[in-house]
């Protein structure tokens, strides 16, 4: 009996010690990789109220709970703790989806279980003001294709819940104004897409670049010859934030001497760079890699094409990776993303062409997003 | 804090005590700590006026005058707006509401200090003239926020001499680690069902989440009552058991024997007694039966839901006594126990809701009135969650304890000796896991 008391209190005691010396002693860190976020670092009172105190009210109650964030961002072995509470609530307890992510032959995936029309509808409101403002009556195509996200896919499949995805077109098309013509990216499939990230492989996507081409009158680039490159491991945000194990992935970019010679520029740094910035596999996203990451508005200039035709893609993350393999077909092509550039500031900085070609390319976990568009 | 705790001379741990019960109570709620304070030396001075009362009259008024300040701080930080709202809405005057956020454990707390009062004037525990032992007694962290509600006479002794020895501190952490995996692993898992969106949208999903609360709530409860027992013991305090299995109880009367035991007894000894009991006239007795029940109802939250959910248990458990109770006892054990499951279930629909609207819709959709039998989502969250419900409804009979007993007492007992301190390792390791990955941390108790 007295063994077995005097292992427990050696055990917890031995437990104690061991985390709160580890607490003290491990430098503090400053971001988590996985999780794409910056971790909550100790600092005085004062300097706490001096900042941004987010979601905590701007009192000494406030501050005792965001030191209790800081205990569990800088808690050693934070990263293994989250994957041993993932395997806990999966493998022990059973729960189909750990905190909204699940995983479908090898592919994590995030829950989206309702169609929101209130969202639907305003997106198909700003697409339509956008035609409005800058595009009716100036001869332009527009065309419209929604990216179907892993869901589409893995839910009906695998008994998760999941909205329709066809009535999300639907209800997009029925609400945008009539000069839009829908292109469906039918033939993808979940393999086509990182298994630890929501976004589509873009070694995969010549398919779907060549629907779209065809859709806007433009030449395929799928018979092109492409040099895949290989960027190295990419392990995606579903892979961090749901703490799950998966496989991680192989990031692959396409290139030749088309793309090798296009010139992009970014008018939120001013600067003009190449298709690829393979200095982004560093950062915490390495999918930034695809046109610079999240930017608000690009030209991509083609000096090998000399048709003078000119497209405008309004476009999410997707589009980063699908754009790239536009390019052969186009003099010249207009990035713009809605989510971070307002039509109004957009007239200031670009012109489009008369007769140009336009596409709405944004995925439907965007389009289902209340709020994205404003 | 164990360590200087153990370094200190005997005498001085009752100061470390209260320094962490302070700092404790400071981190979580620093502006409410002088209501605290306020308080328990309100309580203290009641009970040096009493010993200086002249006679059992004096006496009488000192402990009125006492428990009615000490109740002002309760009864004005949780009561007030739920009068002036009612005063409203009967009277068309629009009286601004006070909106003041409720001082941690105040409930707790007050009760406490009101049964050191009460029991002094009854002159079954000795006056407590050193403060600082009796603002540790009050303050005592591991029970100040959710109980259970520590009488003084049970801790009375220990506040002056006691010891901690290996059997306690073991068995604490033992029982320290079994209430946090309760409320960490368990109850806050329910949680998320039972909050789930689609869970309340079909008669499969308010059942669910009805289910899922009355799980939660339990382990949320007990397992915080088992903390502040475990931590408790490792101080060298011997709180009394809140919880014996409350979902196993075969009728209402058993339940509230086995459910918040400290409240119960509580209310039986410092107001169902004084008022005559059982000991009176029937209409005086059943109107002892109301008032006890309607207070339980709103000590636990001033709104209507609580004062109907302590009213729905009166009806009960008068029905029980004059109608029905001699039948249910000859009823097979499993439908005894099924029968109160389902009225402890419906109980908690109302405790649930915060407003009677929510109550009905509920109620409502557990019977299929207004919404579908089924949805694609309930459906989706039953699957998910069946082994954790199925853990749960295991874990709240005394099976698992059973076991751990029977388990550890294998190979003479010597497999205890690597089984009892691996669970505790186990625990301690998945409770670090959830508590650092989740911020969804509800502690239901915490309100009252």
């Amino acid at each position: 009996m007295k063994s077995k008391q005097r292992a427990v209190c050696a055990v917890f005691l031995s437990a104690l010690l061991l985390f709160s010396l580890l607490l003290i002693l491990l430098p503090a860190k400053s971001l988590s990789a996985g999780e794409r976020r910056p971790l909550a670092q100790l600092v005085g009172y004062e300097e706490w109220l001096s900042g941004s105190t987010g979601r905590y009210s701007r009192s000494l109650s406030g501050y005792f709970s965001w030191l209790e964030s800081v205990l569990q961002d800088q808690a050693p072995g934070r990263d293994a703790l989250r994957r041993l509470r993932a395997l806990t609530k999966r493998y022990l307890f059973g729960e189909r989806d750990t905190d909204g992510y699940y995983a479908f032959e090898g592919s994590l995936c995030k829950l989206d279980s309702s169609l929101s029309q209130e969202a639907v509808l305003r997106a198909a409101e700003r697409f339509g003001q956008v035609y409005e403002r800058f595009f009716a009556g100036t001869g332009a195509h527009l065309y419209c294709s929604v990216v179907p996200d892993k869901n589409v896919f893995a839910a009906p499949a695998g008994g998760y819940p999941h909205y329709n995805f066809d009535a999300l077109r639907s209800l997009l098309r029925s609400a945008l104004p009539d000069a839009f013509r829908e292109v469906p990216l039918s033939g993808l499939t979940l393999s086509d897409y990182y298994r630890t990230d929501p976004h589509w492989r873009q070694e995969q996507l010549l398919p779907a670049a060549d629907t779209l081409l065809g859709a806007m009158g433009a030449d395929p680039v799928s018979q092109l010859d492409w040099q895949p490159v290989t960027a190295g491991r990419f392990t995606g945000t579903y892979a961090g934030h749901s703490a799950l194990p998966a496989l991680p992935d192989e990031l692959v970019y396409l290139t030749n001497d088309i793309l090798a010679g296009a010139a992009v520029h970014d008018y939120e740094s001013g600067k003009t760079s190449g298709i690829y910035t393979p200095e982004n596999l560093a950062n915490v996203d390495p999918y930034d890699v695809y046109l610079g990451g999240a930017r608000a508005l690009l030209t991509i200039d083609n000096p090998a094409q000399t048709n003078g035709r000119q497209l405008v893609v309004f476009r999410d993350s997707f589009g980063s990776s699908l754009v790239p393999l536009l390019i052969p077909s186009y003099s010249r092509i207009v990035v713009a993303d809605l989510r971070y550039v307002t039509p109004e500031a957009l007239g200031r900085f670009v012109s489009f062409q008369p007769g140009c070609d336009v596409l709405f390319l944004v995925s439907c976990s965007v389009l289902n997003s209340y709020g994205v568009f404003g | 804090m164990l360590l200087v705790y153990a370094l200190v001379p005997v005498r001085g741990r009752n100061a470390v005590l209260l320094a962490a019960s302070l700092l404790f109570y400071f981190w979580g709620e620093p502006v409410c700590l002088f209501v605290m304070l306020g308080t328990a030396l309100l309580g203290w001075l009641g009970g040096l006026a009493l010993g200086r009362a002249g006679g059992a009259r004096a006496a009488r008024l000192i402990s009125w005058l006492f428990v009615g300040l000490c109740l002002a701080p309760l009864l004005f930080f949780k009561y007030t707006d739920f009068f002036l709202t009612n005063w409203n809405a009967l009277t068309g005057q629009e009286v601004p509401l006070l909106k003041l956020a409720l001082p941690l454990g105040i409930s707790f707390y007050t009760f406490q200090v009101l049964s050191y009062v009460l029991d002094v004037r009854k002159g079954t525990v000795a006056i407590q003239k050193n403060p600082l032992d009796f603002l540790t007694y009050v303050t005592l962290f591991p029970q100040l926020v959710a109980g259970p509600i520590v009488r003084y006479e049970t801790v009375e002794r220990e506040l002056k001499s006691r010891r901690t020895t290996l059997s306690d501190f073991s068995s604490g952490v033992t029982r320290l680690c079994a209430g946090l995996g309760k409320k960490v692993l368990l109850a806050n898992s329910l949680a998320l069902l039972e909050s789930a969106e689609a869970a309340g949208t079909s008669a499969l999903g308010c059942w669910l989440v009805s289910i899922a609360y009355t799980l939660q709530l339990y382990f949320d409860f007990s397992g915080y009552s088992d903390m502040a027992i475990g931590l408790g013991r490792m101080f060298g305090f011997h709180f009394s058991e809140n919880f014996e299995y409350p979902y196993c109880a075969k009728s209402v009367t058993d339940f509230w024997r086995r459910w918040h035991i400290s409240l119960g007894s509580w209310f039986r000894d410092y107001v169902y007694i004084p008022l005559g009991g059982n000991r009176c006239s029937k209409l005086r007795w059943l109107g002892n039966i109301l008032i006890v029940w309607l207070l339980t109802g709103f000590w636990h939250g001033a709104s209507w839901t609580f004062l109907l959910w302590g009213l729905f248990f009166a009806a009960l458990l008068l029905g029980e006594k004059l109608l029905w109770g001699r039948r249910l006892a000859t009823l097979p054990a499993a439908v005894q126990r099924l029968l109160l499951l389902l009225a402890v279930n419906f109980s908690f629909v109302l405790f649930r809701a915060e407003t009677l609207p929510e109550t009905a819709k509920m109620l409502g959709g557990m019977f299929g009135l207004g919404v579908p039998a089924s949805t694609s989502g309930a459906v989706y969250n039953l699957s998910s969650f069946a082994v954790l419900l199925l853990i749960a409804a295991v874990g709240a009979t005394s099976l698992p304890k059973t076991l751990a007993a029977r388990i550890c007492g294998l190979a003479g007992g010597h497999a205890g000796t690597v089984l009892e301190p691996a669970f505790c390792l186990v625990i301690l390791l998945l409770v670090t896991a959830f508590l650092v990955s989740g911020s969804f941390n509800p502690f239901l108790y915490f309100r009252f």
